[in-house]
């Protein structure tokens, strides 16, 4: 039964691969899938690129180790898609529409008139994407060994090989489709999840009624996390939401502004709905295994799959393994392909080269940078959470700047972009570095670090940059207006 | 007054992490999250009531650790705090982010 729903939904995906290959004429359909998302696309693609197995994997696990406060990565979910609208959707729509920007990078590069910003922010997107996508291949590893009879090295592969298909050769078109599919698979599967988590261990009050008789503070808004790393979380993740380049680039394949009106609601819902697994699945078996119902999982990471062996019913089963899945292929092909065009049109452009044949760079660019990934998902021993925190903390502090700040604050300059981007990129990963050496000084997340450290950088750069250029190029002001 | 009140609350939450403040990074975080939705345009009165409600929040939720309530007063199953905090940062900022870009969508879109 797990094969029959696992093959079914990997030749729905391979068939709709099929199609948009036949309909990915030119860059703008491989990279911004045709800038035509109406709303009804863009929400499902939005949520399916952001709720990942970061989310259904890497939370429940890091409930399971922290408790509650774990949550605090995800609970600002309610209201970043407004922030995002409010800060980042006009100029990036515009910047698509009137300047034919295709990617982040390209924002950088028109906003700021620099080619040296627009190369650094491509180096931090394919940081943060080998980072982000290794996160996905763990999580992807950790389900399809728990699921499949081929064990953990084919079953990767097979998952990779239809992931690498549709993705490398249907671009962000084929990712946008599959992901609407994937969408719906994942809202349905999250709310499974959180009424049979609910069911089999007691409601809320069996499962505060575990923790209360273990005496854990698991149920604590802090956890055993501690206040300072939950604050921590909750505003690199509300703030460092606005520099996610896989998610603020949906803005720009949008094909009208009236679209976005519903557009945080339905985001907001259709995501907290999927919080629902990180809060159900990990409150639920770790009160399981406080009460001695469940044995402790090897791994934290493994609580997810603990939960479908032993507390699911054996018809959700299937359907829940192919609701993970899908939430980590989602994310994981707006990786590839946000990858990809930072490496073959962006990267390729600060060094001064100039490629023909854009879309068959992107593939050949895609399956290279699966490949470091695959390195660093078998090489790195963190749970799936704390890679998942690494690549959001490296996007947050090298973009969120010069995008948040940087769209909307007409006097910043080119310096301001250069130094913040280089700041928050250096400081993501050397903290990261010495947090993994154990000598990181501080209980604070490294990546809230990071991102302050960079948006302090860029607003005091941009204000001495002021006083010495008052007036901006041309091109810059116009792309402001 | 906006870039002023933005390098505060940045310096704030720097301070606050740095030195193991949580109730200094607390208020930094509401300064530096309110600073963003002003100059993204959003509607002043909404910052003003996501500010005040999510430091009210936040307070007691830092309150409620310090002091280690009573944890058997409990709310729809849950213990109060945990539940103050579901629904004091997750729900009720659904009621009030979303629904203001609706209701401010024309103004934002003519602007």
């Amino acid at each position: 039964m797990n094969l029959l729903v696992g093959l079914t939904y990997l030749l729905i995906l391979i068939g709709i691969g099929v199609y948009a290959v036949r309909k990915t004429a030119d860059a703008g359909d491989y990279f911004l899938a045709g800038r035509r998302l109406g709303l009804l696309t863009l929400v499902p693609a939005t949520m399916a690129s952001i709720m990942s197995g970061f989310v259904f994997v890497g939370g429940p696990g890091l409930f399971y180790q922290v408790g509650l406060g774990s949550f605090w990565i995800t609970i600002s979910s309610s209201f970043t898609g407004a922030l995002m609208c409010w800060l980042l959707a006009k100029p990036l729509m515009h910047l698509s529409n009137q300047r034919g920007c295709l990617t982040i990078p390209d924002v950088i590069l028109e906003r700021f008139g620099c080619r040296f910003a627009s190369g650094c922010a491509s180096v931090a997107i394919l940081t943060g994407v080998i980072g982000y996508l290794a996160t996905q291949l763990l999580a992807l590893g950790i389900l399809l060994d728990s699921m499949t009879p081929l064990g953990r090295g084919p079953a990767v592969f097979l998952g990779l090989g239809v992931l690498v298909f549709y993705s490398a050769a249907g671009g962000m078109l084929a990712g946008v489709y599959t992901d609407v599919v994937q969408g719906a698979i994942m809202l349905w599967v999250a709310t499974l999840i959180f009424y049979f988590a609910l069911a089999g261990s007691g409601g809320l009050e069996g499962i505060t009624t575990a923790f209360v008789r273990a005496g854990s503070s698991g149920l604590s808004p802090w956890g055993e996390a501690g206040a300072l790393t939950c604050l921590g979380w909750f505003f690199l993740f509300s703030v460092g939401s606005l520099g996610q380049p896989h998610v603020v680039n949906r803005l720009m394949m949008i094909r009208d502004l009236r679209v976005l009106k519903y557009f945080p609601l339905l985001l907001a819902i259709t995501m907290m709905v999927c919080g629902l697994v990180w809060l159900g699945a990990g409150a639920g078996v770790r009160s399981l295994v406080l009460d001695g119902a469940l044995p402790a999982p090897a791994e934290p990471d493994d609580a997810i799959t603990l939960f479908f062996s032993r507390v699911a019913p054996g018809w959700l089963v299937p359907f829940a393994y192919v609701g993970v899945v899908a939430a980590i292929m989602s994310t994981a092909d707006s990786f590839v392909n946000v990858g990809a065009a930072a490496a073959s049109r962006d990267l390729a452009r600060a060094f001064g080269l100039r490629l023909e044949r854009q879309v068959m760079w992107g593939r050949c660019c895609s399956l290279v940078i699966y490949a470091l990934a695959g390195v660093l998902a078998i090489g790195s021993r963190m749970l799936v959470a704390y890679l998942g925190i690494l690549a959001f903390s490296s996007f947050a502090a090298a973009l969120t700047p010069a995008l948040a700040i940087g769209l909307n604050w007409r006097e910043a300059g080119r310096w301001a972009a250069r130094v913040s981007i280089i700041t928050g990129l250096a400081l993501s990963t050397g903290l990261e570095i010495l947090r993994h050496l154990g000598i990181y000084p501080f209980s604070v997340s490294p990546g809230l670090l990071a991102l302050v450290s960079s948006l302090l950088v860029f607003l005091i750069v941009g204000r001495v940059e002021t006083s010495y250029e008052p007036v901006r190029p041309a091109k810059v002001s116009a792309s402001m207006d | 007054m906006r870039f002023g009140f933005l390098v505060g609350s940045l310096i704030l939450v720097l301070v606050g992490g740095l030195f193991e403040s949580s109730w200094t990074m607390a208020l930094g975080g509401v300064g530096v999250l309110s600073c963003l939705a002003i100059w993204g345009s959003a509607p002043r009165r909404l910052v003003v009531v996501f500010g005040i409600w999510t430091a009210g929040i936040l307070a007691y939720l830092l309150w409620s650790g310090d002091s280690a309530p009573d944890t058997t007063m409990k709310l729809l199953g849950l213990p109060a705090p945990a539940f103050w905090m579901l629904l004091g940062i997750w729900v009720v900022p659904l009621l009030i982010w979303p629904l203001s870009f609706i209701r401010d969508f024309d103004r934002w879109k003519r602007q």
